[in-house]
């Protein structure tokens, strides 16, 4: 298969990767082996293999949300492709595999201004941070029930 | 993040028209367009 990412383009994501991650970040991609079901499926694993390989702070781990229901469930995944975008290591333990799910999904494939997202995506989860304001941060820790939030895009 | 144009039931589901749409619990609130943080706290209280 062909390339998705062009070097150019590599290369400005290495610099960004270089200068901005920090701690370890594992993507889990949920897919689907039969192409009829997701036609998205081989370019989303594709585009993230690509990015992952930039940077040896990345970890991929794939998965089908058939044969691996169990994981897929865990995560609360149901649909392909699905991205999902953890922390790996636990505090003070940055050479653990520990995975933690700070929430964040990707839904379907991630390209245009989508790209620039999950570039984001992958630099806030490894700094650990939220980047939110106190106030923010102190409504959301008095929480009580789920939200679930659902942003809907498009590539352009 | 959702591709809209990928899951065209769920899009429907949630009437999204322009994006960015920010649907939240299953449609019991929306925000459409870019979301300040203030703001889109504002629209969860709602729906709290």
């Amino acid at each position: 298969m062909p390339k998705l990412l062009t070097d150019s383009i590599l290369q400005q994501v290495k610099e960004v990767f270089d200068a901005q991650l920090n701690q370890p970040v594992e993507v889990l991609f949920f897919g689907a082996k039969n192409e009829e079901n997701c036609i998205y499926c081989a370019d989303t694993r594709q585009l993230v293999e690509e990015v992952v390989a930039i940077s040896d702070k990345l970890h991929l781990s794939a998965y089908d949300l058939d044969e691996n229901a169990q994981t897929a469930q865990t995560y609360h995944v149901d649909k392909t492709p699905t991205l999902v975008i953890t922390a790996r290591g636990g505090d003070g333990s940055p050479d653990g595999d520990t995975l933690t799910d700070y929430g964040v999904r990707y839904v379907g494939l991630p390209s245009g201004h989508e790209f620039s997202s999950l570039i984001h995506s992958l630099i806030l989860v490894s700094g650990r941070d939220s980047g939110l304001n106190p106030q923010t941060r102190q409504f959301l820790r008095e929480l009580t029930k789920p939200i679930h939030l659902q942003v809907f895009v498009t590539p352009t | 993040m959702v591709e809209a144009m990928e899951f065209p039931e769920l899009s429907n589901r949630f009437n999204v028209g322009g994006v960015p749409q920010t649907t939240i619990n299953a449609g019991a609130g929306t925000l459409v367009g870019a979301a300040p943080e203030e703001y889109l706290v504002a629209e969860i209280i709602k729906v709290l």
